[in-house]
């Protein structure tokens, strides 16, 4: 397969698929058939080949879950997991301050000491593997890309509301994005000082936290302008809640690629999966099929979605306002939205407000004269590729990808 | 898929949590109460579970053929969830979210046979969270 083929997510996927079943039944000396048998009555080992030991029991206490202050009024609390408040973002410029932004843990912040760490290039993908200290990063050529983050479950909530059942996870609203001027340096620049191999194919990241949370690419998005070791957010050093010392940036794709606290990258000529691509971060439900080794779809690239500066259950005064929402997308720039003040029944076109960069997002807004009544507010936005914002998506067990069109519920009086 | 599939995808599903005529049962099975507090049953059916990070305690449980509860009461400090899964994988019955503090009920009843018991949420199965109940 060509280097360029990679970025063709259905090609590529189906590819290393079936490159994984055909080298694992081989190595076991059974069928194609018989492999995908076993496979499915087995669950993490037979994909990671190890088996896994019992960790203590422990509890964590809940205060040190997260660093920084995440006060409830810029943020609903989950826990490990925070909520940004659209709200707050009707005053504000073009990114996310970092004391706004987001933050999704899987277990808790690492806590690393930036003058220990180090991350390991491996694997049989590259022919010098070594390590980078956090000097040899920050000594390496810089470049700042603006982009979004955005949780694959953001909009999960939304499922319960179409299809009356809880899809599993963080029940999150539309505020698990946001955009930042993302400093680093490329991940292809590491990648070549370890003498990458032409015939690498899988990259995978892996954070130093509790879970090790780890989630191949391909390595085509890996070499790509853009995709970046991260040590600097909007100006300011990489918070801990943000993957100090180095995350990865991924654009487009699902937040968990970019991988926070990455302690490790491995390289491979073979195609790599973890439990992140083939348990977790995958669409499984009635209208996705199995993906062997994986359950279902394994996700890359975020969907079309759109949100209101608005609090959730909005009070608005009667008479003009400006009405002000942003729109992204995982796969291009965002060409149109409209908005709806009637429940779907019409649609006029919002203003959108430069910059409106790629896989960022872009700013609009709406003259409303509002009359007392309540309103399900709607914004549907298309990109430039032609991905739109459809009225329901499929329902799926873990709850990713919602880019249906959402009521936001508003009160004038 | 249309309202219509998913009316009898509810159907084939008997699950605390998955329609809102349940939540009556939720409204009794979840909350920040104490542990005593929760509905009593019978010797007999419940199998009581202890979540946290990352584990399930105990890890091997039993119960016997018939009507079974599985209580889960999440110790940890961050969001777990329990998913009851028979031979294959296939899943039998499911919480989608157990938040910290609370206790969650699956309702169901089983066969002879062993099952797996485990949190469904990303990593969390791979790091222990996974026990075991047979029933027999």
């Amino acid at each position: 397969m060509h280097r360029e083929d990679h970025l063709d997510e259905h090609l590529y996927e189906q590819a290393r698929a079936d490159e994984f079943v055909w080298r694992r039944a081989r190595a076991l000396g059974t069928s194609r058939r018989r492999f995908l048998q076993m496979l499915a009555g087995a669950g993490v080992a037979a994909i990671s080949g190890v088996a896994l030991p019992p960790r203590p029991a422990r509890a964590a206490p809940a205060g040190d879950l997260v660093l920084k202050p995440t006060p409830p009024e810029f943020f609903y609390d989950f826990g490990s997991n925070k909520e940004m408040r659209w709200e707050g973002m009707y005053t504000r410029g073009y990114v996310v301050p970092n004391e706004l932004f987001f933050v999704r843990d899987h277990s808790r912040t690492a806590r690393i000491e930036a003058s220990t760490w180090r991350l390991r290039v491996e694997g049989s993908g590259v022919a010098r593997p070594r390590e980078f200290s956090y000097a040899e990063i920050l000594a390496m050529p810089s470049v700042s890309v603006i982009r979004f983050v955005e949780c694959a479950g953001n909009g999960r909530s939304f499922f319960e509301a179409l299809y009356g059942k809880r899809a599993q996870g963080t029940q999150w609203k539309l505020g698990a994005i946001g955009v930042a001027e993302w400093t680093g340096v490329r991940l292809r620049e590491v990648l070549e000082r370890c003498e990458v191999r032409r015939t690498a194919r899988d990259v995978m990241p892996e954070g130093l936290d509790e879970l090790k949370v780890r989630r191949p690419m391909p390595i085509g998005k890996a070499l790509a302008d853009d995709t970046l070791l991260v040590y600097a957010m909007n100006g300011e050093t990489l918070p801990p809640d943000h993957g100090f010392p180095v995350r990865v940036l991924v654009p487009g794709w699902v937040g968990v690629a970019n991988v926070k606290w990455v302690g490790k990258i491995e390289v491979s000529e073979e195609p790599l999966y973890s439990p992140w691509n083939t348990e977790s971060y995958v669409l499984i439900g009635p209208d996705y099929a199995p993906a062997p080794p994986a359950k279902g779809p394994a996700l890359t690239f975020q969907a079309v979605k759109s949100a209101f500066e608005l609090p959730w259950e909005a009070h608005v005064p009667v008479g003009p306002s400006l009405l002000r929402g942003r729109s992204w997308s995982g796969q291009g720039r965002i060409s149109r939205v409209e908005v709806s003040l009637d429940r779907g029944i019409s649609w006029q076109p919002a203003r959108l407000r430069e910059p409106n960069i790629p896989q960022a997002w872009v700013r609009w807004d709406l003259d409303w004269d509002a009359r007392p009544g309540t309103y399900s507010l709607r914004a549907r936005a298309a990109d430039d590729k032609g991905h739109t914002q459809p009225a329901g998506v499929p329902f799926n067990e873990q709850g990713y990808l919602y880019g249906a069109v959402v009521g936001h519920p508003v009160t004038a009086q | 898929m249309t309202r219509g599939d998913d009316a009898g995808l509810r159907a084939r599903w008997g699950r605390i949590g998955r329609c809102a005529a349940c939540s009556a049962v939720l409204a009794l099975a979840f909350g920040s109460g104490a542990w005593q507090g929760q509905p009593v049953l019978s010797a007999e059916t419940a199998v009581r579970i202890t979540a946290g990070e990352f584990f399930f305690a105990p890890r091997e449980v039993a119960a016997s053929p018939g009507a079974v509860t599985v209580v889960v009461r999440n110790e940890g400090a961050i969001e777990h969830n329990v998913v009851l899964a028979g031979t294959g994988g296939k899943s039998v019955a499911e919480v989608a979210v157990i938040e910290p503090g609370q206790t969650a009920e699956i309702k169901t009843a089983i066969h002879e046979g062993t099952y797996t018991i485990y949190c469904s949420l990303p990593g969390h199965r791979e790091a222990g969270m996974v026990a075991t109940l047979t029933v027999r």
